[in-house]
């Protein structure tokens, strides 16, 4: 990880409507989130369904136009620049692997049409070009005749990811890349994508609502709720100092293999839904916030550093972790 | 009935797909008992047939896949003998099912409302205003808010925490003893997991209720289940107590997949411990062992044969010739 910005988000917003015909009113989904990608590094983005992160990173990728706010690409504004030379340093792995592969096509000529997105190649470079990216991410070279239904779950996500490097991006989004399978091929994937950022110097943004995978990959990570970041910091700071009682939350809802320690009491009460609705003033978190007080109701709180680049936004996390 | 009575006994069940003139069995001779008022996991990859050996209990599977052997005993009566309207009988008010993805099973085009007192309808002699009546209170129990609103909407027009929360009333309504869970947490953020799983261990001892839990996450099995049974390529590898598989697993693949689990205190650049190679496919199944191709300990038997059940204590079964044969078994 250097200091070298890779990406920069200044002030991103993103509304979409909701409802249905003159009442629908504009739900913020990316709420004025201001955060830096360093080259090189992971930013683990996470957080529940709903609170923008894949937003965000569609977003930063200018798949959704952002509503207001900038965006700067190594340096540069791409705010508002054509974005069809800057797609080749930037691509995406999606969730669902079947989702994203064409069924009609044979696995080499998918990752073929990227590698022909890139530049102009003779038929033998192309052919090496493509051997090398099935070599890179694991697979053997007959899988270039398979399909996409002949292949295992954590087979066709391999071929994602070969079809997002084929074009030598620098930088990926990886939305949900492994949530969708089993522990065993999560654990080879991650490990895979490891592998490829350290030979090819790669920067990510691993998007992800699983906090026990985000923390194997990430550098940093970033806690966001209801279109606003709530934490920010490194990884070994927010997993051993969590400083938002949301983060805290997050935490103890996962749930750890041990039947000594059972997390879910034997015998539980009743339990009141949580209310999801963005709050008109004060923090966004104050209706699930145990240690929400009169202030937390009124007042936005600040997000500040509170010591090497660990930044929360929360009035009272001073007085109740330190 | 005695607490230790067997509500569900499963013997010897074989499900076949016929596929290109052979036959492959996603479900391949399994069985296992469920107490009254117990949780059995059943855990396994995609393909291990854990969810194929649950739709075959419920007699959901659709042609051409069959049960081809075996036996599904629910208090003493074997349910693939019945005829189709006493099965109907028994699904829903007998034994409940829920899924991963509750769009699957609720009707797009039909409120919430409606969906809930069809089901109530369907098993109950009992009036439109009665119906209402234990749907919002069932709705309630399932911890919605305001069960009076959303018995107006439609599907799409909820959460997905909210549709799962509908989709176990739904099950629930009829006060079932056994209630089959396929994945019904694995879609969900882990704050909804953990107030699902609240949720169904609450309404278990209200209602006495036992349950298969199917899933591939070892932290839910941890805390909601009795017993756990592995599975692997169509067999159960591995059954016993939850400390048993836990404390000293004795299957290879029982060994490998909870050392690859992720671990609570690390961060990056730890390595995560994967297990090597490929699932298992059904229509080139290895002969021998199915987990022979990926289990470090294999020799030449592990080929040639499915290895029988060993018995490592009252409560805790494994099939594997290492522990057969008396073979080195401490890994």
């Amino acid at each position: 990880m250097s200091s070298e910005e890779m990406l920069v988000v200044k002030d991103l917003k993103k509304s979409f409507r909701h409802g249905k015909g003159k009442k629908s009113k504009p739900v913020p989904a990316v709420d004025d989130v201001s955060l830096t990608i360093y080259k090189g590094e992971t930013l683990g983005l996470m957080g529940e369904s709903g609170c923008g992160k894949t937003t965000f990173g569609r977003t930063v990728l200018r798949l959704i136009e952002p509503d207001s706010g900038e965006l700067y690409f190594k340096g540069e504004n791409i705010t508002k620049a054509n974005m069809r030379p800057l797609r080749r340093k930037m691509q995406i792995v999606f969730q669902d692997p079947m989702g994203s592969l064409d069924p009609r096509m044979r696995i080499g000529d998918i990752i073929l049409e990227g590698i022909n997105a890139g530049g102009t190649y003779s038929r033998q470079e192309q052919h090496d070009r493509l051997m090398e990216l099935i070599n890179k991410v694991g697979l053997s070279a007959e899988i270039a005749d398979r399909y996409p239904h002949e292949l295992s779950g954590g087979q066709q996500q391999r071929v994602g990811i070969a079809r997002a490097l084929a074009v030598q991006p620098e930088f990926l989004v990886c939305d949900e890349a492994v949530s969708a399978l089993d522990i065993s091929y999560q654990a080879q994937i991650i490990n895979l994508l490891r592998e490829i950022q350290e030979k090819d110097k790669l920067t990510y943004l691993f998007i992800s609502h699983d906090f026990s995978v985000v923390r194997y990959i990430s550098d940093r990570i970033c806690i966001m709720y209801l279109g606003k970041v709530m934490e920010l910091g490194k990884t070994s700071d927010i997993v051993s100092h969590p400083l938002h009682p949301y983060t805290h939350l997050l935490m103890s809802a996962i749930l750890y293999p041990d039947p000594s320690q059972r997390q879910i009491e034997d015998d539980p009460g009743e339990e009141e839904v949580a209310d999801l609705s963005i709050p008109e003033h004060g923090c966004r978190f104050q209706a699930r916030c145990p240690y929400a007080d009169d202030v937390c109701r009124k007042d936005m709180p600040e997000f500040k550093d509170y010591g090497e680049g660990h930044f929360c936004a929360c009035h009272k996390c001073r007085d109740i972790f330190g | 009935m005695s607490e230790s009575w067997p509500l569900l006994e499963v013997k010897d069940l074989r499900v076949a797909i016929p596929s290109a003139g052979i036959k492959v069995y996603p479900v391949n001779g399994i069985s296992y008992t469920v107490k009254s008022g117990e949780v059995m996991g059943i855990v396994g990859e995609s393909g291990s047939g854990k969810s194929m050996s649950s739709y075959a209990v419920m007699r959901l599977l659709k042609d051409p896949i069959k049960v081809e052997s075996g036996e599904v005993l629910f208090n003493g009566k074997n349910l693939l003998s019945l005829n189709k309207s006493d099965m109907e009988a028994y699904r829903g008010s007998q034994i409940s099912m829920i899924f991963q993805d509750p769009l699957t099973c609720l009707d797009p085009v039909f409120t919430i409302g409606e969906q809930l007192t069809e089901t109530l309808h369907a098993h109950e002699e009992i009036s439109d205003a009665e119906a209402r009546k234990r749907a919002v209170e069932m709705l309630r129990s399932v911890s919605i808010r305001n069960p009076e609103e959303i018995m107006h909407n439609y599907p799409y027009e909820i959460s997905g925490g909210m549709r799962q929360r509908v989709m176990i009333a739904i099950a629930l309504l009829c006060r079932p003893k056994l209630l089959i869970a396929d994945e019904p947490t694995t879609a969900l953020d882990v704050t909804t997991q953990a107030q699902i799983l609240r949720l169904l261990k609450r309404l278990k001892k209200e209602n006495g209720m036992s349950m298969v839990f199917i899933t591939h996450n070892f932290g839910v099995v941890a805390n909601i289940c009795d017993r756990v049974s592995v599975m692997y390529g169509g067999h159960i590898v591995e059954q016993g107590m939850l400390e048993d598989i836990f404390n000293s697993p004795r299957h290879p693949y029982t060994q490998a997949i909870l050392r690859a689990l992720p671990k609570s205190e690390s961060t990056k650049g730890e390595r995560m411990e994967t297990i090597s190679g490929e699932p298992i496919n059904l229509i080139d199944a290895p002969s021998g062992c199915p987990f022979n191709p990926r289990c470090p300990f294999a020799k030449d038997i592990c080929r040639r044969e499915y290895p029988g059940v060993t018995a490592i204590s009252d409560t805790h079964i494994a099939s594997c010739h290492l522990l057969a044969g008396g073979a080195s078994d401490e890994q």
